[in-house]
């Protein structure tokens, strides 16, 4: 490459030395000496790096100027460079953060720090044409201000176009990022109401946590366990103070490992209440919760519960599996996404190609970022190329070596059971599967509707989420912000797909062959019909007390659930948050 | 046409003189890490935070006494990064005139590794 770079810079200055030679012929062959030594010194330099010089290093940048006093000043449609603003803070910290990285700030002010993110947003945000530029020098907040930064249109259902525009502390953001494991007891808990009379059921428990610990002959806690009491107070009807809900939400949300609570509950189907202790633990949500494969007169077919793409243990996981359930000779593969809410895209293209296989992925591409119009060729927040991102047919180096070959089933479809929990990298799975003409075939709820990401950015001790980018498959379809949903969903506005309709059914546990989503896949499997009824008159959730209207006690938190899962506009305060803990 | 100016020839020079510089990556060899012990790794975790400018650094899985490659782990993703593009920043191990080198695969930057014990690739 250095020696390129020579050839080039020697084409260069042939074809433009008309000029040159003007110019050289009058100050003689000293000054062509002169040039010709500065010209080696550069060129040299860093044509061979000195064969062991640190040569990616780049010197250190100068001192930034001082703050100026009288601080920028807007124009309308004028911006400056993002990098200008970056890091000038009206509050400075010092230190570093509990990665270890110095704290980049510098002193400046809170006018700055806003001129940044319209900046930012102006040079990253997908629609920075849909923005109303607004003179930050009007505001005294920044998150105030941050909130203004996005498109307010709607798409054609009514929704919001940007329902993904969020804020939260870089502290509160290095810290979760980095627990990968958080005090809980195992169980995911869907809160059907949270006010009187509540319905606290449980949607799946991790394996080996507390939750799935046995006792008396069976497990702690199942797939549709109602809770009716903790510490003995009345769950469902109880609570009447905001001492008593801060007790329930305590224990629902345990902070320390050991910490113990007494719990009523009754299972699905059960007439009798059971008692049961938790004592929490430090909980890691495994990727793959459980997987089987299921014997069939059409041969057989592999389930998986794959409940999540971002711990890196993720890529491991989901390749075991796969190489499991071929080694068992399946023909047919139902995913169940219902609880996945995404992760590493990386992962998920990895997926789709152990499904697929390579005849019908290789060179073709998973998801294409599209960036907004100025961005061009590039990737404006990294300033990388924006290459496709393939169907990696080997490991990462997440969990896998690195260039592991994957194992794959070589399927022309794959069944996906969905519920509007299912998100982002698993509609990029879903929308990636299509884009190369594999059957997706979708059971269930329609899909939550995320084609976009972003980078998280930081900036003075907030950390940013704005979208800037949407992922659209080997097609160049990336248009599902009203989610996916099977062909005779009555949603008007998803994009459809082949499947069916089927409503989450809390009374069998993921996995058994008479749960209706898996129950439905398999009868379309066979016949390519869909259940007759829909089953969601025939399970608990429908069974379950609705919110209630007449609520006479506080409301409980959600445990259980996240920020992204409870509140599409995360602008708003945020309530707690844990999965599966 | 381009007309042959004594600066052409000047730069031709030049050209001629950078060509044995340049022959200096010929003695770039593949190379693994000598030992994988915790001083070692320690000084390999160094040259690769100062090569990404971060202080944490977490390796992928592997042997690096018999990769020719490392893989550095990005950071992992928030609970809110549900479309995650990041991916592992992979270095390719070599010595260059005997130095133990990282060469990062996605931008061919150099990053040499003092004090890293390094020998040449097996095979």
């Amino acid at each position: 490459m250095a020696c390129l770079t020579l050839n080039a810079l020697q084409f260069t200055m042939e074809a433009s030395q008309s000029e040159e030679t003007v110019h050289m012929r009058k100050d003689g062959v000293l000054s062509y000496l002169k040039i010709w030594l500065a010209a080696s010194a550069v060129a040299l330099a860093p044509a061979c790096g000195g064969g062991g010089g640190s040569g990616g290093a780049s010197p250190p940048p100068p001192p930034p100027p001082p703050p100026a006093a009288a601080g920028p000043t807007w124009t309308q449609g004028v911006y400056a460079s993002a990098s200008i603003f970056a890091d000038k803070c009206q509050v400075v910290r010092t230190g570093v953060d509990i990665e270890g990285n110095a704290f980049p700030d510098q002193a400046g002010s809170l006018l700055q720090e806003m001129f940044w993110l319209r900046s930012w947003t102006h040079e990253t945000y997908l629609w920075p044409d849909e923005v109303t530029d607004r003179n930050p020098s009007t505001y005294t907040d920044r998150i105030a201000y941050f909130d203004t930064q996005k498109t307010f249109t709607t798409t054609a259902s009514g929704e919001n176009k940007d329902d993904f525009h969020f804020n939260q502390t870089t502290e509160e953001y290095l810290e979760q990022r980095n627990s990968t494991a958080l005090p809980g007891y195992g169980a995911a808990f869907a809160v059907f109401s949270s006010t009187p009379p509540r319905d606290i059921r449980i949607r799946y428990t991790e394996p080996g946590s507390p939750a799935s610990e046995s006792s008396l002959g069976q497990p702690k806690l199942v797939r549709g366990s109602r809770i009716l009491q903790i510490d003995g107070i009345d769950v469902v009807n109880g609570a009447g103070t905001q001492t008593e809900v801060d007790q329930l939400n305590r224990a629902l949300s345990p902070q320390t490992v050991g910490e113990q609570h007494d719990f009523v509950v009754r299972d699905p189907g059960s007439s009798t209440d059971r008692a049961i202790s938790l004592a929490a633990a430090n909980i890691a949500p495994k990727p793959v919760n459980r997987f089987s494969t299921i014997d069939t007169s059409a041969g057989k077919v592999g389930y998986v519960l794959f409940n999540t793409f971002s711990p890196f243990a993720s890529e491991k996981d989901i390749a075991d599996t796969i190489t499991s359930l071929k080694a068992s000779g399946i023909n047919d593969l139902v995913l169940d996404l219902r609880y996945n809410g995404g992760g590493l895209l990386a992962v998920s293209s990895q997926l789709g190609y152990m499904v697929a296989g390579p005849a019908r992925t290789q060179n073709r591409t998973f998801e294409q970022l599209r960036f907004n119009a100025a961005a061009g060729s590039r990737n404006p927040v990294t300033g990388a190329f924006n290459d496709p991102i393939p169907f990696y047919s080997t490991g990462l180096g997440f969990s896998l070596t690195d260039g592991q070959p994957l194992p794959r089933l070589d399927l022309p479809r794959v069944y996906i059971l969905t519920t509007a929990r299912t998100c982002s990298a698993s509609e990029a799975l879903v929308n990636g599967l299509r884009g190369v003409d594999v059957d997706a075939v979708l059971i269930g709820d329609t899909t939550c509707g995320k084609p976009f990401g972003f980078y998280p950015a930081s900036n003075c001790g907030e950390t940013y989420y704005s979208i800037q980018f949407q992922g659209v498959n080997d097609k160049g379809f990336g248009d599902y912000t009203d989610g996916f949903a099977p062909q005779n969903s009555s949603n008007a506005f998803a994009v459809k797909a082949p499947g069916c309709t089927v409503a989450d059914d809390f009374s069998r546990e993921l996995g058994d062959t008479s749960e209706a989503l898996l129950a439905a896949a398999l009868q379309h499997r066979l016949d390519g019909t869909c259940p007759a009824v829909p089953v969601s008159s025939q399970s608990p959730q429908s069974m379950s007390v609705s919110k209630a209207t007449t609520a006479d006690g506080p409301p409980l938190e959600l445990p259980g659930q996240s920020l992204s899962e409870t509140n599409r506009d995360m602008s708003m305060p945020r309530t707690k948050w844990s999965t599966g803990r | 046409m381009i007309r042959r100016t004594p600066f052409s020839y000047m730069f031709a020079s030049l050209f001629l003189f950078a060509l044995p510089a340049c022959q200096t990556h010929a003695d770039i060899t593949p190379a693994t890490l000598t030992t994988a012990d915790a001083a070692n790794i320690s000084i390999l975790k160094a040259a690769l935070g100062d090569a990404l400018g971060r202080a944490n650094i977490e390796i992928a899985a592997a042997d690096l006494t018999t990769a020719t490659h490392v893989s550095v782990l990005p950071p992992p993703p928030g609970e809110f990064e549900t479309h995650s593009v990041a991916m592992p920043v992979a270095f390719d191990i070599v010595l260059d005139d005997g130095v133990c080198t990282l060469v990062r695969r996605d931008t061919g930057e150099r990053h040499a590794a003092p004090g890293l014990a390094c020998r040449p690739a097996k095979g």
